[in-house]
């Protein structure tokens, strides 16, 4: 955080003078903070380099194919690979794949209840949390004499409570534990097995016990990464094993634990690029793949936006546009023109009839969304959908600010400060009625310093301006026709735009914009920001990104076989 | 039971559930802010006695720091490190009827208006403390009574027979849980005892625990770190379990001879006698104490009260070998001291037993008596003139940073004092209690 907040802080003093913007109620920084800049060096634990630098700007210190065509020579360079531990999604899913067919979801909190169990007024500790998680789910299964025997593949009643208690325990620590358990980690839960039968009297105390002692431990919990000491190596690098390697790449994939077939190929020692690839494919052609593709989208922009009933833009709606524009990049990615460009361009999206309303489109009916295609000089892409036009505007008026910061900083990697502490909410009315937030944020961000951050930020925002604030189309605002052109800067994506649809079109071709896309997903299959030492890897998936005309699927391949994934660093290791 | 006061909404469904929000562990909490000097009480527990005491007999000699138990004082010499003798103390707030303004203003510090059978115009301290300790707790506070609703209170709540007043506007008045065996049954009477449930997560938690220990060996100094920091939570929420552990369920013992109703029928006189039942007042009354200690121990609640009958206390004391009703011997039947003493000591010999219980039971900053603040009072001082000065009041334990094994004479400082003192050292800041008039500020000299 250090790094940012110093460039932060340099930049609010280039643009003290800043005039009145929207007002920004999120923190940059904030995890929850859907503007965040997509890589603080928070997020980068043990990363030494610590990079930390959000900010491209089009002006690389060499260009990707040069890059990678020098790298290659160099041999594996991975970056720091800290301890890592499952996230919520994932736990859930491991919780899913652990306990077998039968069981589709865990519901331990309710959302609603309280959507942050670390909130300051949190009851708990995540220690009690995942204790009780692990008592819930040793009760459940413990019960289900059926799931036991599936695990096992052991009948106590033929084959005796002994044989079955320790073919139980093999097969349960292989699948908690993403790799078979030690013979002496076998033997430590044999003797959980039999403490849990004497204290509960049965062989189901004992499943129970190993349950709940496997789901609290650290093999579980955490991704446990030591490489494979037998496996390729160089003075810096070591290879992962094939069980570690499983791990991430199928949570990277699909959020979820190896399958039964990685898990089989795992067995066979460290994985080649070649097999990591093969694996990949495979994957992303599971269900769960597509789950996780949504994921990753809901998380990077802010999608979630606030009912406005008056507006008819109900809870129901809310909840429906967020399922819109999940069922449309998963259709983008896996069934339709596969892009970057039909992410930031595409005029088709998914709609029934309630969403239909808002996009003006008649003739659709029904509950179910089906695939409408849209009038394309209105519509293209994710930024175009209700979600995020809805979740970046306020209740009486749109937020230029915030539509500009997503695009800036989210779509662009820049790095845009904060606005400054003292600066107010644009004036609603000042007194002049009929002007339009165009021309008011315009007037109260005209002077030179304001321009510093404004200039573009405004532009990019007003780009946005024939949507309201619940993402209906609009041609005028208070009376007035809608202008929704401008010009960006400082991109290679720079020029002139008439609308919205004109500047996603600029994004959808520009290279920034794509190495930007890249470093997000990069992200998410190092589990940390890359930084400077994974220069290469990270110039070879811009290029397979390039080569495949920007493929969201190929990106995903690409990342899945880099040397950053596949080995990791001796020196975190220890000795 | 205890260790799982969460809501425990944990339900697996055969599909279409909903998601698991399930705790981030890179959010781990932070480090918790270094506690004070001395951490207020965490626990509440007031006890009444009828009848007042007999001063000559109470009150202790020497000085303040070497100072002799008086003969009613006597039973407490085994937990004398623990106790407060508070002297001298002048209940001016209890205005009204002689005996029932004494009871009101013992936890309220208010004056009974329009008496008789009005009550008082305040919360009592134990449920204004309720409201602060035993937040998250099963039950806010627990009040029992043995022997209650004697004489003219007729087995009703009236201003004869009440000790705690609700800390919400009406300030309405509180019957004590009057029958053990359904106290029991509610308080302890689940399926699955709170002890084999803690040896349960104990084992299991060890185990979890030699997982982090072995793993952690195996990595470098950085992830190493960071699951020590993962295994010391594990293991505080151990130390928490365990602490779970030391909580028994007290012995349910047979109380088949004890009607705790029989107030109901009692005349105005006492004339009307229940040997049986008073007869079992001596094991009704450890088990209340027992129970009592365990809830606090088990965190069911962190606030409990105990009265040892009402204002009339007319009852027997057979196992005293006294046939006559309390009230016979402070003034009815004319002033009998040496009976009464036998009496007060009695008491006292039970408040031993209570202090010596939560000195036993082990808590996580030491026992449970170090983190509680336990107040011992009646409702007037002599029992034949009915007077309100030099109360014959102790506190015990702990909490707040009392300091104890001292004699405190405060020469006639006001109750009202006690009571704000008693509420800061659980934590509530407050600068005066009940009726304002009667308050300068906190009793100096408790801390």
């Amino acid at each position: 955080m250090r790094q940012w907040a110093h460039a932060c802080a340099l930049l609010a003093a280039l643009t003290a003078g800043c005039g009145k913007t929207d007002d920004l109620s999120l923190a940059p920084g904030d995890p929850a903070n859907p503007l965040n800049p997509i890589n603080p060096p928070s997020s980068t634990p043990g990363n030494g380099g610590g990079s930390g630098s959000g900010a491209t700007g089009g002006t690389g210190p060499a260009g990707p194919d040069e890059m990678a065509s020098q790298c290659s020579a160099l041999g594996p360079a991975p970056g720091p690979s800290p301890l890592f531990a499952l996230s919520n999604y994932e736990l859930n899913r491991s919780v899913v794949a652990l306990l077998g067919s039968g069981v589709e979801h865990v519901a331990w909190l309710d959302e609603a209840a309280d959507p942050n169990p670390f909130s300051s007024s949190a009851p708990t500790t995540p220690e009690r949390q995942l204790h009780e998680m692990a008592h819930a789910v040793g009760q459940e299964l413990s019960g289900n004499a059926q799931a036991v025997q599936a695990i096992s593949g052991c009948d106590p009643l033929t084959s005796g409570e002994a044989a079955c208690s320790a073919s139980f325990i093999e097969a349960l620590l292989l699948r908690a534990y993403r790799r078979p358990a030690t013979r002496e980690e076998q033997d430590e839960m044999k003797a959980v097995f039999a403490e849990g039968e004497r204290l509960g009297g049965d062989f189901a105390s004992g499943v129970r016990a190993v349950v709940e002692v496997a789901l609290q431990s650290p093999d579980f919990l955490y991704l446990i990464e030591t490489g494979d000491r037998e496996g390729e190596s160089t003075k810096d690098a070591l290879a992962l094993s094939g069980y570690e390697s499983a791990a991430r790449l199928a949570f990277f994939v699909t959020g979820s634990p190896p399958d039964a077939a990685l898990s089989a190929v795992a067995a066979q020692g460290p994985m080649s690029a070649q097999t990591l690839e093969e694996q990949a494919r495979r994957l992303l052609g599971s269900p769960e793949s597509r789950e996780r593709v949504r994921q990753f989208y809901l998380a990077l922009f802010p999608l979630s936006g606030e009912p406005l009933s008056d507006q008819g833009f109900t809870p129901e709606i809310a909840r429906l546009s967020r399922e819109e524009t999940g069922r449309f990049v998963e259709d983008v990615t896996f069934d339709g023109a596969g892009t970057f460009r039909a992410l930031l361009t595409e005029p088709s999206t998914w709609l029934n009839e309630p969403l239909a309303e808002f996009y003006g489109v008649t003739g659709i009916s029904g509950e179910k969304l089906q695939k409408v295609a849209l009038d394309p000089t209105e519509r293209g892409g994710l930024l175009t959908q209700l979600s995020f036009l809805r979740a970046t505007s306020r209740s009486l008026e749109v937020s230029p600010v915030q539509r500009g910061m997503v695009v800036l900083r989210t779509l662009l990697c820049q790095n845009v400060p904060a606005p400054p502490l003292d600066v107010p909410p644009v004036t609603p009315d000042d007194g002049k009625p009929n002007a339009t937030l165009r021309e008011r944020l315009t007037a109260e961000t005209k002077d030179a310093a304001c321009q510093e951050c404004h200039e573009d930020l405004n532009a990019v925002g007003f780009a946005f301006d024939h949507y309201d604030v619940v993402g209906r189309w609009r041609d005028t605002e208070r009376d007035q026709a809608v202008d929704a052109s401008g010009e960006l800067h400082r991109t290679d994506a720079r020029g002139k735009f008439q609308d919205a649809i004109e500047l996603m079109a600029r994004l959808a071709e520009s290279k920034d914009a794509k190495a930007c896309f890249v470093q997000h997903w990069q992200t998410e299959a190092l589990r940390r920001a890359p930084g400077a030492s994974d220069a290469c890897a990270t110039a070879q998936v811009v290029r397979a990104f390039a080569d495949s005309d920007g493929n969201l699927v190929e990106l995903m391949v690409a990342l899945s076989k880099t040397d950053n994934f596949r080995y990791r660093l001796k020196s975190e290791l220890s000795p | 039971m205890p260790q799982f006061r969460l809501n425990r909404r944990a339900v697996l469904r055969g599909a279409g559930g909903v998601a698991i929000a399930l705790p981030w562990l890179e959010a781990m909490t932070p480090e918790r802010p270094a506690l004070a000097a001395a951490p207020p009480a965490k626990r509440f527990v007031g006890v009444y006695t009828p009848g007042g005491t007999v001063f000559e007999n109470w009150q202790p000699t020497g000085t303040e720091a070497a100072f002799t138990l008086s003969p009613i004082l006597e039973p407490l010499s085994p937990v004398k490190e623990h106790v407060l003798v508070v002297d001298g103390i002048n209940m001016k707030c209890a205005v009204g009827e002689q005996n029932q303004a004494g009871l009101i203003a013992l936890l309220t510090g208010t004056e009974q208006t329009g008496s008789p059978a009005n009550f008082g115009s305040g919360p009592s301290v134990d449920q204004v403390l309720a409201s602060r300790l035993s937040q998250g707790l099963k039950l806010p506070s627990l009040e029992q009574a043995v022997r209650w609703g004697t004489g003219k209170a007729h087995g009703l709540v009236s201003p004869i027979d009440i000790l705690s007043f609700a800390d919400k506007p009406g300030f309405a008045p509180i019957k004590p849980r009057l029958d053990p065996v359904s106290t029991w049954q509610e308080l302890f009477g689940g399926v699955e005892t709170p002890s084999a449930q803690a040896q349960w997560d104990k084992s299991i938690l060890d185990a979890v625990g030699a997982r982090y220990s072995a793993l952690a060996k195996r990595l470098g100094a950085a992830d190493r770190a960071r699951l020590e920091q993962h295994a010391a939570r594990i293991r505080e929420l151990e130390q928490t379990v365990a602490k779970a552990a030391m909580c028994p369920v007290p012995k349910l013992v047979d109380t088949s001879d004890y009607d705790p109703d029989t107030g109901l029928n009692s005349g105005d006189t006492g004339e009307v006698l229940d040997l049986a039942t008073d007869g079992a007042i001596p094991k009704v009354g450890k088990l209340m104490i027992d129970m009592m200690v365990m809830a606090l121990a088990c965190d069911i609640t962190a606030v409990a009260t105990l009265m040892w009958s009402d204002t009339e206390a007319k009852h027997t004391f057979p196992w005293l070998g006294l046939n006559q009703h309390l009230h016979y011997y402070m003034n009815d039947g004319g002033y009998h001291p040496v009976e009464c003493t036998t009496i007060f000591t009695w008491y006292h010999t039970q408040h031993a037993y209570l202090l010596q219980q939560l000195a036993q039971t082990p808590s996580q900053g030491g026992t449970l008596l170090d983190e509680t603040v336990v107040f011992f009072g009646t409702h007037l001082q002599n029992p034949a003139t009915h007077a309100k000065t030099n109360m014959p009041f102790l506190l015990a334990g702990g909490g707040g940073g009392l300091r104890t094994n001292r004699w405190l004479q405060t020469d006639g400082a006001s109750h009202n004092d006690l009571l704000v003192s008693m509420l800061n050292l659980c934590g509530d800041p407050r600068g005066t209690f009940g009726d304002p008039s009667y308050v300068t500020g906190p009793l100096p000299g408790l801390t």
